[in-house]
């Protein structure tokens, strides 16, 4: 199965999969512009693509002659009036589910104290485990789903690449919201080793000596150990299962929800009905857990916890800033000496330089990196994307096509490429094939446009006009119809990667965010939008020159329609259309303009849209670059 | 649309994107009396081949139509009704399975006799048909597919997305992709051979 899931680029090929995902129009934008640049250079692609599309073409006449074929309804759905009528006036009720949960003892605490007040009168208690489902708004995923997701996630990754994971996180509490704590923890789960650190405070244990940290992280640990949760496993799926499965009524819900990043999470909560319920015995108990899940990778990134004491009700907010999985050969001597169990003292493990930058405010940061990978193109070239990791980190991300190349950008970076607030995952080709990573979002670029297309230059309209209006002579005007079309190809694929690199920057670093940056970061960034988006403009210029004259007819009709004026402090609503309209327009270029076009296909640059479509590209470049040079 | 003239609404005052929650029980009606209008042909088709049985799907259809009306009614959201309605038609179609409730995931030759019951919904002369050849070398490809590769190319003839597809089936993209493309191997091996 794993094998199959997989959608890799095999060689220089595309699998079946990728070409099915291409012809159904499930690929992301980016993985579409490789896989469409690839088409027109590669026979065999295109063969085994047209292939793909007759057998689905066959199917979808298949199954509608089937459908014709099927009996209509007995009854005319006669009765479905009377039945909503029903429906309707009966009162709502609450719907409840018993929320199925497995028994999963082999995840308690080793050596904890067991069982005070909570497993009694357990046998009846069990009973009353009731569970309201609030999950419907999000019919496709329940509670438990993403639990049983998160927790697979995190046992196959620790089977895969044990031993040690390292994880750091802020611990806030709402009775000293001012002072978070940050520790950094290193469980090698293997040999029983854990290691926590915390400002100038450090503890290294060994399977169940216990630990006496700082007064935040004491009294966290404490909460988790008085409710039979790890200690030493603080933010995972495990902790909100192993608290669920306490006897005591719990009422969960879930809810998706966007990480800063952009991604999609699952918050999952889950609290106590009746929290009077709890026998008095002094020890904190939870009230209420929180748990927040990536849903790419199912991946808990955040948990708060609601605590009453004696003391009163408040709150712990813990946040993953970071999080690996190290191998322990990749560990440094000194931290392996530590989890060993000596008192060498982790200093710089290599995994956490001392930052020369750490007065660089987020944004100065994003664009300093920005701005350096735009030097070497490789936010167009290679399509390199920057995301924020945590919230302290980013991340520069992509698989390029060389190791050269992959040195060229480190060089790049400069000194942020060793900086502890950047982390780098820039892959060459060779490394993303060794490691066996799918290249979902940034596949690697098989080749470049610049080759002669085999075959391309059969539209009609264009050999029409090069021999008319051009006098090419006949046996010139194979060669003479495919330079064209590697020319407008060119230029529209131009395009749409500068509206895609416009588009990444002014969503990682929006203009409403920009303001708070230095003056020269302010002014980088200026520049890297206007660069982008001028070059974009410069593409659909020269396109529309190169095919205007064929297309005399529809160029010349083409209306521009104003698109909405967005607010002015925010490019991302014209960005985002910039870039639609140019992989529409890119579509329907390519389409038109392909060795298998049909009739339908080459309409779609003889129909006024098109040209319309230009004019708004245009239009929504120049605005951009009008707004950050107000 | 009789209801909706019984109800004194006009259906079509409410769109697609209208959430329902705390809106008069008039409302309500009109717009599931819209939504089944709009979208009873595609769950019933989807259910009629699962279920082999008309009357059932008939029936089947009506209840995925009821459950969001009450489901919506106590408050509930719903962004993509087309999405829900055949989420749980899925569902009711795996109770019915485990249940033992369900005649049997139909094959081809009962398709036949399916057909054959009702002579007034024959097809369409005006539609381009398959070659008689080319639509048995389909149907005996189709057979051959596994439950699920038939049930994700069916809900894809249906105009859902892959990631929808993997919604219904509690399913990811990259299964669903792998499941339409072996579905399509099969008939491209069908059809060459």
């Amino acid at each position: 199965m794993a094998e199959e899931n997989k959608i890799t680029v095999q060689g220089t090929h595309f699998d079946e999969a990728h070409l099915m995902m291409y012809i159904d129009g499930e690929l992301p934008p980016s993985e579409a512009d490789l896989l469409r640049a690839h088409l027109l250079v590669c026979p065999e692609c295109r063969l085994e693509c047209r292939s793909l599309q007759e057998a689905l073409g066959l199917y979808t006449a298949f199954d509608r002659q089937f459908h014709e074929s099927l009996p209509a309804p007995p009854h005319a759905w006669a009765n479905f009036e009377g039945r909503l009528h029903e429906a309707l006036a009966k009162p709502a009720v609450q719907r409840r589910s018993w929320l199925r949960r497995i028994a999963d003892s082999a995840r308690r605490p080793v050596g904890g104290a067991f069982l005070p007040w909570a497993l009694s009168g357990a046998a009846t208690a069990l009973a009353l485990v009731l569970l309201f489902v609030h999950s419907p708004s999000n019919h496709s995923f329940s509670v438990d789903d993403v639990l049983n997701r998160a927790q697979h996630e995190q046992a196959s990754l620790d089977t895969a690449l044990a031993p040690v994971v390292y994880q750091k996180i802020r611990i806030t509490d709402s009775a000293a919201p001012q002072s978070p704590v940050t520790v950094q923890i290193w469980n090698d789960q293997k040999h029983g080793h854990f290691r926590e650190e915390a400002g100038n405070w450090s503890q290294t244990v060994s399977a169940l000596r216990q630990p006496e940290p700082p007064r935040q992280l004491r009294d966290l640990n404490a909460v988790y150990a008085a409710n039979h949760l790890r200690w030493n496993v603080p933010l995972s799926a495990d902790a909100l299962r192993d608290w669920a499965q306490t006897p005591a009524r719990k009422e969960e819900s879930i809810r998706k929800e966007h990480l800063a990043s952009g991604e999609e999470a699952y918050r999952l909560s889950a609290k106590l009905v009746d929290p009077s319920s709890i026998p008095a015995s002094g020890t904190p108990f939870i009230q209420a857990m929180e748990l927040l899940v990536r849903a790419t990778d199912w991946h808990a990134v955040s948990e708060r916890l609601t605590i009453s004491s004696q003391a009163g009700t408040h709150t712990y907010e813990i946040a993953e800033l970071e999080y690996r999985v190290i191998p322990l050969s990749q560990l440094p001597g000194n931290l392996v000496s530590a989890l060993e169990g000596t008192s060498a003292p982790v200093s710089d493990s290599g995994l956490m330089a001392a930052s020369g930058n750490a007065s660089l405010s987020f944004a100065d940061l994003a664009v300093d990196v920005l701005d350096r990978l735009d030097r070497v193109d490789a936010l167009v070239q290679d399509q390199v994307v920057v995301m924020r990791a945590g919230t302290e980190q980013l991340q520069v991300s992509g698989i390029v096509r060389s190791e050269s190349r992959k040195a060229e950008i480190l060089t790049a970076l400069g000194s942020l490429a060793s900086s502890p607030a950047v982390k780098l995952n820039v892959l060459s080709a060779g490394d993303a094939r060794a490691s066996g990573i799918v290249p979902l979002t940034h596949p690697i670029q098989v080749q470049s446009v610049e080759v002669l297309l085999n075959e391309a230059g059969s539209n009609p309209e264009v050999r029409t006009y090069l021999s008319v209006h051009r006098h090419v002579p006949e046996r010139d005007l194979d060669q003479a119809a495919d330079h064209f079309v590697t020319d407008a190809v060119e230029h529209s694929t131009e395009a749409q990667l500068n509206a895609q690199a416009l588009k990444h920057i002014v969503e990682f670093v929006p203009l409403s965010e920009i303001g708070q940056a230095s003056p020269e970061a302010r002014e980088k960034w200026r520049s890297l939008v206007t660069r982008h988006a001028q070059a974009s403009r410069r593409e659909i210029h020269q396109l529309e020159q190169q095919l205007s004259p064929v297309f005399a007819h529809a160029a010349s009709s083409g209306r521009t329609l104003a698109p909405e004026a967005a607010a002015d402090d925010d490019l991302r609503p014209e960005a985002d259309r910039l870039l639609t309209r140019t992989t529409d327009t890119d579509r329907i270029l390519w389409q038109a303009l392909s060795s298998n076009a049909n009739a339908a296909d080459r309409r779609g640059l003889t129909g006024t849209e098109f040209w319309r479509m230009l004019k708004e590209e245009d239009f929504l470049a120049a605005q951009i670059a009008d707004k950050v040079h107000p | 649309m009789v209801l909706v003239a019984s109800c004194g609404v006009q259906g079509a005052s409410l769109s697609a994107k209208d959430q329902l929650s705390g809106n008069p029980p008039e409302d309500l009606a009109a717009r599931i009396v819209e939504l089944f209008g709009e979208l009873r042909m595609p769950l019933f088709r989807y259910l009629v081949v699962a279920l082999g049985s008309a009357e059932e799907a008939e029936d089947t259809t009506q209840e995925c139509f009821l459950r969001l009306c009450r489901y919506l009614q106590q408050g509930g959201e719903v962004r993509n009704e087309r999405l829900w309605l055949f989420h749980v038609a899925h569902n009711l179609l795996l109770d019915q399975r485990k249940s033992g409730r369900a005649l049997h995931e139909v094959l081809p030759p009962d398709w036949q006799d399916l057909a054959a019951t009702h002579s007034d919904s024959a097809p369409d002369q005006e539609h381009r048909l398959l070659a008689r050849e080319k639509y048995e070398a389909l149907q005996n490809a189709f057979d051959e597919l596994s439950e699920q590769q038939r049930e994700v190319l069916r809900l894809r003839e249906e105009g859902l997305g892959y990631r929808e597809i993997a919604e219904i089936l509690s399913s990811n993209v990259p299964v669903v992709a792998a499941h339409i493309r072996r579905a399509v191997a099969k008939i491209k091996a069908k059809l060459n051979g």
